[in-house]
């Protein structure tokens, strides 16, 4: 076995050495900072690392998550404390350490630790002998309560490892959508921020000619922006890595934070919008910051696709559930596309007017977070005379979304 | 004048940052890691600093969290930049005690009108 030790303190380190040896580990390789260890972790591929909370360069829980991230499941992590007051075990967990331990002279701690994270022989002759002889195998004369504890010890172990693969693979979802959001924004980010920079005249005269083009440019790096957003936000809902955050919502409150962030947008295009609702207080159990992401889709695509009249948004009170409906005056989607229009990347095609054209993804977007909440979402048009989209969320109490 | 520190690993980003900033009236100093900006911060003591959340040697909520738990360095307002739409930063951020937190792309004129209300 393979370990890599990181670890700031020199009289640890030699303490921890000197036990690994003791237990027959020669395979020891040495960091004394966050970076440092990274890099050896990729490098020298460990199959452990034992890592001190606290480290000169690095918090012990942020080197954690980059090894976890870095080397994918293939590793294991045990955090090491010097304090028992500073076991951290929550955050060692979040941090996605397999184990965590507290120093001391006698190692027994990290002992238990890597045994807990490699489970010894002795509890592995187990899994051996009941391999052979599964309940219906027909080499297996004798089917005694002993041989059937082994089976199930087995099968719960072959589960434990499922399941930690399984969340390995998770992480690693996660993960890669974190980066890859990351790496987009950043270069979007210098672009942006050149260009507006250029623009607002910081580095000399601009032309009003190259001020038209730079516009230009710096409203296309925007829609790169939204669709990022929606593209990135899409993949974590198709990767089930997003976990709903339930909190009781007034629908009333939410829908008029949601209008008054349009307002002044639907007043430059020359449209109206209202909001309607029958009671000041309309109780839902729900995720706030999703639920008003999926009004501001719908309003947006209604301020998109919509020349003149209006954009109303309607609630109401039905006995199980609040109905949302945010309706207009535009252009309408044919009959035949009304379902289809919640397809992930559909974009009803060939239309009259001249719409900015987007992702195609906000209604599979909304599709996903209603369902997550156990309501439904549909949509109802007249071609060419206006668009509803309705939403419900079951009412507190009612069947939806498990209460905490 | 009043001293604005950017921390933020992204040399382009910071280097427009500074211009943005000291065309407008400030001084800026760039740091490129967490420990410098750490330590820039308890050896200067600027007026404002500007924090990015992902960073080499130590991420920007350990930044964070040490520049509000310290006596010396907790009245200094932080504002979080950053290129992540994670809900659990932004929650982390806020309870440790970040005084602003957006997001990447920015927006100058929102993030002068940000910076402004902190130290005019
Ligand atoms: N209010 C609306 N009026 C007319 N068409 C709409 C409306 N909302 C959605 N659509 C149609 O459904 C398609 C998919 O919408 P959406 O998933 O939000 O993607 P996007 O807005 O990025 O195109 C749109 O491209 C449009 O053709
Ligand atoms: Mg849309």
């Amino acid at each position: 076995m393979k370990i890599l030790v990181i670890e700031d303190n020199e009289q640890d380190q030699k303490i921890i050495q000197r036990f690994l040896r003791s237990r027959g580990v020669d395979d020891i390789t040495l960091a004394s900072s966050g970076q440092e260890g990274i890099r050896k972790a990729c490098d020298a591929r460990p199959d452990l690392v034992l890592l001190d909370t606290v480290l000169p360069d690095m918090d012990g829980f942020e080197i954690c998550r980059r090894i976890k991230a870095e080397m994918a499941s293939g590793v294991r992590v045990i955090m090491m404390t010097g304090h028992v007051a500073a076991v951290e075990p929550e955050k060692a967990r979040d941090a996605g350490a397999d184990e965590y331990c507290v120093k001391t002279a006698d190692g027994r701690s990290l002992l238990e630790a890597v045994s807990r994270v490699f489970p010894s022989p002795a509890d592995g002759a187990d899994v051996s002998t009941a391999a052979g002889s599964m309940p219906g195998d027909a080499s297996s004369g004798d089917w005694g309560p002993g041989k059937a504890r082994d089976a199930i010890k087995m099968l719960s172990m072959e589960l434990e490892r499922k399941n930690k693969e399984l969340k390995a693979l998770d992480q690693l979802k996660s993960n890669f959508i974190a980066n890859v959001s990351h790496e987009l924004r950043t270069p979007l980010t210098i672009i942006k921020g050149a260009v507006s920079q250029v623009i607002s005249g910081i580095y000399g005269l601009v032309t009003e000619e190259q001020r038209k083009k730079l516009l230009m440019a710096l409203r296309n790096a925007e829609r790169l922006n939204l669709m990022i957003d929606d593209l990135l936000d899409f993949a974590k809902l198709e990767a089930k890595q997003v976990h709903l955050d339930l909190t009781e919502v007034n629908m009333v409150e939410l829908a008029r934070e949601a209008h008054s962030s349009f307002y002044s947008l639907a007043v430059e295009k020359g449209l109206d919008l209202n909001l309607e609702y029958p009671a000041p207080l309309m109780r839902v159990y729900a995720d706030r910051n999703l639920l008003i992401q999926v009004l501001t889709n719908l309003i947006g695509n209604s301020l998109k696709f919509t020349e003149k009249g209006d954009i109303k948004i309607v609630l109401k009170e039905e006995p199980y559930f609040i109905e949302c409906r945010v309706a207009d005056t535009g252009c309408g989607i044919p009959e035949d596309e009304l379902s289809r229009v919640f397809d992930r990347f559909h974009q009803v095609g060939a239309r009259v007017g001249d719409h900015p054209k987007g992702t195609g993804l906000g209604l599979s977007i909304c599709k996903e977070i209603i369902g997550l909440h156990k309501g439904s979402i549909w949509a109802e048009s007249a071609f060419q005379k206006g668009t509803a989209v309705i939403f419900t969320i079951p009412k507190k109490g009612h069947p939806g979304p498990e209460a905490q | 004048m009043k001293k604005i520190l950017i921390i933020e690993d992204n040399i382009d980003i910071a280097g427009l940052l500074n211009d943005l900033f000291k065309q407008n009236g400030y001084a800026a100093v760039m740091c490129h890691d967490g420990y410098q900006g750490i330590e820039f911060t308890h050896r200067e003591k600027p007026d404002l600093i500007l924090l990015d959340m992902m960073l080499p040697a130590g991420g920007g909520l350990y930044v964070l969290e040490k520049l509000k738990v310290s006596t010396l360095t907790k009245a200094i307002p932080v504002v979080v930049l950053t290129a992540s739409r994670d809900m659990q930063h932004k929650q982390a951020a806020i309870d440790m005690g970040v005084d602003a937190y957006l997001e990447k792309p920015f927006d100058a004129d929102q993030l002068l009108a940000t910076v402004q209300g902190f130290v005019g």
